[in-house]
């Protein structure tokens, strides 16, 4: 454990994630669209200071069954127009919807699983260059994502299983549980309490392994070829050889992630707080009144670049959080080298 | 690589394949303008719905074709462009494929900066270009007069088809007006 230098590795991060900006590019990729090892943390709405004076504008409620009939007479010719038309729909149309939205969730599903993998693959391996002094561009760096993105799909397949497992096994843990206490009654409950904070326990650390199981095995299949199962087999060896140094570095990572998304959203809310205010005054000043077209615009200019400047600073850290892990890794495997 | 498509040349090919993508949707749309009642509404709002879910699929399959057999979409292949590797040959498909859906959500994703891009690089590539080492080049020097010509009678036909369709919705405008009062009135009759 003495043998991991944590801030050396945090300073090097840095250094490599400021000065190679191509990473970015990928980094906001894993951030917009998943993948893991995004910056923990941030989120948290704003709350209007209109919510708190609507409710002594808001009108008594009003009965349940007020609503239903005003509802039912309002909606009376469109519902039964709707009604008549649903009734008649052909059952083929049905089976084209139902054909079409579940393409389109597959075509989405595998679309974003490639771009993710690609995005994996070409930030491990272009961090790996940065640290060799190498030139780090998009060029440069995709070619290693698109020839590990098999790998790295395989990979996740295995992993999803291996969870499924662990899952089933902790569900028929439960279910026994249950069958124990109906035969044996309240004098078993002690025994089962106890037996089910241990299974717990376990249950955790086996998702904490499997977390670390990815992060090493992703590394293994991009800088040293490994296959999807190989790297499994030797990320799970590494995880429960380092468990400690890899369960610091992680809560390292984690509190890096947690600080910068909670200081980042609340800095991006002080920055847009003033232009946001002044756009929504005068929609609410004196009652509410109808926002018009350059009143919309300018809401959604400004939320759209709340969003997108949230993602880039998301998409540094997804960098930097990968950089912490590719040196940690390497110090890892320096170590296990030394050893053998 | 010589010979290296201009960003203005660029910007006129993707205008006509999106330009050209979305007849289908303008058609439909034009097609539910003039339902004269909800049933007719709703028999017509369903297609547009699944062709808005199905469109990129559609449109990325095609234009992934286009690319590997022909060395361009149709908006390439009418301003004399064609989309190569280092080589000066055409794309796999899966590599095309990977350009325009994958390279497109990536040069996206950031405010459209990948897409932008064309601007500041000194080989006019975009994000998706650089991850798949493509380029995009000049193969005929006076078609893009050709594609300037497409243009207007593409977009001169959506927007007839545009202009049709908001005419027929105001002549058909009692069926969603009268809806509209109903609401209104239910709603002010709450409030008193």
């Amino acid at each position: 454990m003495k043998d991991i230098d944590y801030s050396k590795i945090i300073k090097r991060s840095w250094e490599i994630t400021k000065k190679n900006k191509w990473l970015w590019v990928v980094g906001v990729v894993i951030a917009a669209f998943g993948g893991g090892s995004g910056s923990g943390g941030g989120g948290g709405g704003s709350s209007s200071s209109t919510s708190t004076t609507l409710p002594s504008q808001s009108p008594a409620p009003i009965p349940v069954e007020d609503i239903k009939d005003k509802t039912s007479y309002v909606l009376g010719i469109a519902t039964d127009s709707l009604q008549n038309w649903l009734s008649n729909f052909p059952a083929i149309n049905w089976f084209v919807i139902g054909v079409v939205i579940f393409l389109v969730i597959l075509f989405g599903t595998v679309v974003i699983w490639i771009l993710t993998s690609w995005a994996k693959g070409a930030l491990i391996q272009g961090l790996e260059d940065a640290d060799n002094e190498k030139e780090v561009t998009l060029k440069s760096i995709s070619p290693y994502g698109i020839s590990n993105i098999k790998k790295i799909i395989i990979f996740g397949l295995i992993s999803t299983g291996m969870t499924l497992l662990v899952l089933f096994g902790a569900l028929i843990a439960v279910g026994l549980g249950f069958l124990i206490y109906s035969f044996a009654g309240s004098s078993s409950t002690i025994l089962l309490v106890l037996l089910g904070i241990l299974l717990a326990f376990v249950f955790i650390i086996i998702i904490a392994i499997f977390t670390m199981v990815s992060t090493y095995a992703e590394r293994l299949m991009v800088l040293k070829g490994l296959s999807p199962w190989e790297a499994w087999k030797k990320g799970f060896s590494l995880s429960k050889g380092n468990f400690f140094p890899t369960f610091i570095m992680g809560i390292i990572n984690g509190f890096i992630g947690f600080s910068v998304g909670c200081l980042g959203m609340i800095a991006l809310l002080i920055l847009f707080a003033i232009p946001g205010f002044l756009i929504i005054y005068p929609i609410f000043k004196d009652g509410f009144n109808m926002p018009s077209a350059s009143q919309i615009f300018a809401i959604i200019v400004l939320f759209f670049l709340l969003g997108s400047i949230n993602m880039a600073i998301r998409a540094v850290f997804t960098v930097f959080n990968y950089g912490n892990w590719n040196l940690f890794f390497k110090q890892i495997i320096d170590k296990e080298e030394k050893q053998i | 690589m010589n010979n290296i498509a201009k960003p203005i040349l660029r910007i006129l090919s993707g205008l006509i394949d999106l330009t050209l993508f979305i007849i289908p949707s303008t058609y439909l749309v034009y097609r539910l303008s003039y339902s004269s009642n909800i049933e007719n509404v709703l028999d017509r709002l369903w297609p547009i719905i699944i062709l808005v879910l199905i469109n990129n699929m559609i449109m990325v399959t095609i234009n992934s074709f286009f690319i590997s057999q022909f060395g361009g979409t149709v908006g390439k292949l009418l301003t004399g462009t064609r989309i190569v590797n280092p080589n000066g040959q055409n794309l796999s498909f899966w590599r095309a494929f990977f350009r325009n859906q994958m390279g497109y959500m990536v040069s996206g994703a950031f405010l459209w900066l990948g897409f932008l891009w064309i601007f500041f690089d000194k080989e006019v590539r975009a994000w998706h270009d650089m991850i798949v080492d493509s380029y995009v080049v000049i193969v005929s020097k006076q078609t893009y007069i050709l594609g300037v010509f497409c243009l207007i009678i593409i977009t001169s036909l959506n927007i007839l088809l545009i202009n049709f369709s908001i005419s027929n919705f105001k002549d058909n405008s009692t069926v969603y007006t009268e809806l509209i009062e109903e609401v209104t009135k239910s709603i002010e009759q709450e409030n008193k």
